[in-house]
């Protein structure tokens, strides 16, 4: 079982590889390089510093806006799910948030609050919040109102019932929410970066694309894969794995 | 002597759907001697179950009180509570489920693994829920209420799903833990005989709305209540309160 685990992706990512490999091969031109070029171009961004630097600024927008966003949303769509009165309220104002264009948010905080690092990550923050808040509202609705009665009865208080009895009911949901979340976020902290940020992922690639340097984008982009492939590994199959002990 | 004071002026049930609600009780008044074990019958649906989340204070959605020895109800009041379901938190263990309601120092857990092993269940004190049967899960739910520090434990037909020999055990196993831990015990089920072995008081409840059909005090000891008992008490109580005819 662990060796058919490990073989299975090991071998759909190198028929993947190849396929590109044969692409380039037979159209040879400059703006679909091979893999060895872009694994090589890789190398030397990673020596020169270079890649390394605004990779950081990238995940340093990335941590800072998935975790207010995460908090944010929990809390709001919590109160949504708990309340009909309050949904019922805010529901519309949700679903404007969900359909505005990233681009129409980004521009907006970036000439309402100046070029600075706040409205990045403000405008982050701003494009992720109603996608978790969504999520969190269906799994608040789940939740086993037997349990939270227990709670009352045994007089738990706000807290530990919130930590015992809500939180463990809402994790699938917070998994999920934080699964499409990340994805999410990647696109949007380059469109960000894109637009008025001097460093980090999404301005190195607007640099490539005015230099049409496509080894450089995709070398970029393999430092991406790689960094999501290990957060997936490292840190969310992991926190599944322990949230699934008692079944 | 301690009391407590059940006073519902209004209490109105709306079903999904219906315009029109019904009240399930209007003017009801019940005290209980908080030394006893009350057994409340009545038919379904008469509001039995929301006679004991109102004194439970889950059910706030009425007119009237709760008190404790004049007392209005607040936090100093406790209760405990054995559901119909057992309600234990699947994502802890038997030990964590109790200790979440009694902490964790080390006199509570003496606490649980003694009502545990009365209640035989002490090999599954590190078991998750989704493991034990559902007997095991009633008899966790009645060990959490019993080590609660509560003066009043509620309990809603806890012996429905059990078949007749094993409720007739678990009777006994509640009573045997009972004496470790004494409670004001309100009991509510529909089994006559359930309630002829359990109760020092059985009140008889009728259809909506809710009102007091009779007030049975039972003076025999536990002990002396056999079948022969039982029958010529059912028996005396048929001819005496002819109201009571929709229960038997």
């Amino acid at each position: 079982m662990r060796h058919s685990s490990l073989l299975k992706p090991t071998l759909s990512i190198s028929l993947l590889l190849l396929i590109w490999q044969v692409l380039s091969i037979f159209i040879n031109t400059a703006v679909l390089p091979s893999p060895f070029v872009v694994f090589n171009t890789l190398i030397l961004a990673i020596k020169s510093g270079e890649l390394l630097y605004h990779l950081g600024f990238t995940l340093y927008r990335l941590c800072l806006s998935f975790f207010i966003a995460m908090i944010l949303g929990v809390s709001i769509g919590l109160l949504l799910g708990r309340s009909e009165k309050v949904n019922q309220f805010f529901n519309s104002w949700l679903i404007i948030f969900l359909n505005i264009p990233a681009l129409v948010t980004t521009i907006l905080c970036y000439v309402w609050f100046g070029l600075i690092e706040t409205a990045a990550i403000f405008a982050i923050v701003i494009n992720k919040l109603p996608n978790v808040i969504v999520t969190i509202r269906e799994g608040a609705k789940d939740i086993d109102e037997e349990l939270v009665e227990m709670a009352m009865v045994y007089q738990l208080g706000h807290l530990k019932t919130l930590q015992h009895v809500i939180l463990p009911q809402l994790f699938p949901y917070i998994m999920a929410a934080a699964r499409t979340g990340l994805s999410l976020i990647w696109k949007i902290v380059l469109v960000v970066e894109l637009l008025g940020r001097s460093n980090g992922m999404g301005y190195q690639i607007h640099l490539f694309f005015q230099l049409f340097d496509i080894s450089s984008i995709l070398a970029y982009t393999v430092s991406f894969i790689i960094i999501i492939h290990f957060i997936e590994i490292a840190i969310l199959q992991p926190l599944d794995k322990t949230a699934k002990q008692w079944k | 002597m301690t009391h407590l004071y059940v006073n519902i002026e209004k209490k109105a049930f709306t079903p999904v759907g219906l315009p029109a609600s019904s009240n399930v009780f209007s003017d009801f008044k019940l005290d209980f001697n908080t030394q006893q074990l009350t057994c409340i019958i009545g038919p379904s649906g008469c509001g039995k179950t929301t006679l004991l989340n109102i004194i439970a204070g889950i059910d706030k959605d009425f007119t009237g009180s709760v008190r404790f020895n004049d007392q209005p109800q607040s936090t100093d009041h406790k209760v405990s509570y054995v559901f119909q379901t057992p309600r234990l938190l699947p994502w802890r263990t038997v030990l964590e489920n109790i200790q979440l309601i009694i902490g964790n120092s080390p006199s509570s857990l003496l606490k649980i693994q003694q009502v545990l092993q009365q209640l035989g269940l002490l090999e599954q004190l590190n078991s998750y829920p989704a493991h034990l049967s559902i007997g095991m899960q009633r008899r966790v739910s009645l060990a959490r209420a019993v080590v609660s520090d509560s003066e009043t434990l509620l309990m809603d037909e806890p012996f429905v799903s059990l078949d007749m020999a094993n409720a007739a055990k678990a009777r006994q196993l509640l009573l045997q833990v009972l004496e470790q831990h004494p409670k004001h015990v309100i009991f509510v089920t529909h089994d006559m005989d359930e309630a002829l072995t359990l109760a020092d008081r059985i009140v008889f409840l009728s259809g909506a709305p809710c009102q007091i059909l009779a007030d049975i005090p039972i003076s025999t000891e536990r002990l002396a209540r056999n079948n022969d008992w039982l029958n010529t008490f059912k028996a005396t109580l048929k001819k005496d309160n002819p109201n009571l005819k929709t229960i038997f």
